[in-house]
């Protein structure tokens, strides 16, 4: 018996070439062009970071006092660590940017209306669990920012004090948040995140890349491939590039008797951060899962083509706020100098 | 397809189902507690945390006190000790002896010298400890 004919018998090889054929040949809409292949490039970053992640933990110590030391070792003196530091650090970055001009290119062309509004809501849960993996993935370095605002992060949550304390593991940050993050930035949200992948995917299969109307001209998906191929080797080029040029250095190990003048997170974390000057810690809360909750009710808010335009509009507006707020987060209580003048923001970002 | 109304299977299907329901209800009903960590029963105090003399006339002298820190002010021969826990969320207040105030780093919150919010998101006051000052030295409850 041939080598193809033992496999076949026993995996059904052949049928899964044909499935790849039969997708292949699926009819998609003509109008489908480059900004349709930002998912591919999402998925791509992810598995990026599963990749290096996984690579990563091998040598990664999960504690207080071992933490930092380790992600220094991997850095400064495992062969190749700084890059896979960095690759990991700038794909998880990238991902965001990718998971939220993804949504927004959804997002215009109204490609959440029925019978689509199960695949937005996993993708806005994708876009959510990569900011909790970026929440958890920044704490693990245990560097001085990074610990400052996971106690910042655990301490709004004091209002629900069982809440704060299951995060925690305890009353204040210990060697059980660190176990509790890595836990979850390892198994937990990866496992999540997958699970979402799949069924979003699922779904797109289902029900197509994008809507169509019957009279619409079409052209199979073999014609778009070779934008996906395309589009996922410029993001890794791009992904290796920054990553190479800017590598991830390791901060100050955290000193806890200290908070730092300058705890600012990420630039992902910025809107969050600023809502809660302007708040108190409960309606700041309540405003930013508030935020969450309406990017994933997008598809039954918006309830017909008359008012698309106004729908539009207002989501749009939405998203300029929250970059906005990101802007006055990352300016507030600091000082530029611009055109030769220096300008001092206080911690609301308004001029002085 | 015909209505075959309640059949064993169907009866045995659905008590199948109820059971692996109750089964998986249970188990994470078992699990929720176990995520949370036992309170903390320990009790701090009273502890000699320093002296006088380690304390600024007008200032502000940061201890380790129970599992975390204890802020002591000093003005003339009045003594006040906080939690520094900002208790907007949690970062370490600063003592700003050029405002008599205390600062917060991460979102701009303002105490008075009493621990009372005056400025930014803060609403609560600072928590005070209780503080006894014997002979040379500072205990803290």
């Amino acid at each position: 018996m041939k080598l193809g004919e033992w496999f076949e018998e026993r995996f059904g090889w052949r049928g899964w070439v044909q499935a790849a054929h039969d997708e292949l040949a699926k009819p998609i809409p003509a109008r489908v062009n480059w900004s349709f292949t930002l998912g591919t490039a999402a998925g791509f970053l992810f598995s990026v970071l599963v990749a290096t992640g996984v690579l990563l933990a091998l040598n990664y110590s999960a504690s207080l006092s071992t933490g930092h030391a380790s992600v220094r070792d991997i850095t400064h003196d495992q062969a190749g660590g700084w890059l896979l530091r960095s690759l990991h650090f700038w794909a998880a970055n990238l991902l965001v940017l990718a998971l939220v001009a993804h949504a927004l290119r959804v997002f215009a062309h109204g490609a959440y209306r029925r019978p689509r509004e199960i695949t937005w809501i996993l993708g806005g849960l994708m876009l959510l669990t990569a900011l909790a993996l970026c929440f958890t993935g920044d704490f693990l370095p245990l560097e001085d920012v990074s610990y400052w605002a996971t106690t910042v992060v655990t301490g709004s949550l004091e209002d629900v004090p069982t809440l704060a304390r299951a995060f925690r593991g305890g009353d204040a940050i210990s060697d059980a948040t660190v176990s509790r993050f890595h836990t979850a930035h390892v198994w937990i949200l990866p496992a999540t995140m997958l699970a979402l992948v799949l069924l979003h995917l699922r779904l797109v299969r289902r029900l197509g890349i994008s809507p169509r109307s019957p009279d619409e001209p079409t052209v199979p998906f073999r014609s778009h491939l070779h934008r996906e191929i395309l589009s996922l080797t410029a993001v890794a080029a791009l992904l290796v590039t920054i990553a190479v040029l800017l590598p991830r250095e390791v901060g100050p190990k955290f000193d806890d008797s200290r908070t730092p003048a300058d705890v600012r997170p990420n630039w992902y974390f910025l809107p969050m951060y600023q809502t809660l000057k302007y708040f108190p810690r409960l309606p700041g809360l309540v405003l930013i899962n508030l935020g969450a909750l309406l990017l994933l009710a997008v598809p039954f808010l918006d309830r017909g083509w008359t008012r698309r335009r106004w729908f539009v509009f207002a989501g749009l507006a939405a998203f300029a706020l929250v970059c906005l707020l990101g802007l006055l987060g990352y300016v507030s209580d600091r000082a530029f100098t611009l055109f030769g003048s220096e300008i001092r923001f206080d911690v609301y970002g308004i001029p002085e | 397809m015909a209505d075959e109304g309640l059949t064993r299977r169907r009866l045995l299907d659905g008590a199948l189902a109820a059971a692996c329901l109750g089964c998986a209800a249970a188990a994470g009903c078992a699990t929720l507690p176990y995520l949370i960590p036992p309170p903390s029963r320990r009790r701090a105090g009273p502890v000699a945390v320093a002296s006088l003399d380690q304390i600024p006339l007008e200032g502000a002298l940061a201890v380790p006190f129970g599992r975390g820190r204890a802020l002591i002010l000093r003005r003339g021969d009045s003594f006040a000790a906080f939690d520094p826990a900002c208790t907007h969320a949690r970062c370490l207040v600063e003592w700003r002896p050029d405002r008599n105030q205390f600062r917060c780093p991460c979102h701009g919150g303002v105490f008075d010298a009493e621990g009372q919010p005056v400025a930014g998101p803060p609403r609560q006051p600072l928590a005070r400890f209780e503080l006894r000052v014997r002979g040379r030295r500072v205990f803290l409850e």
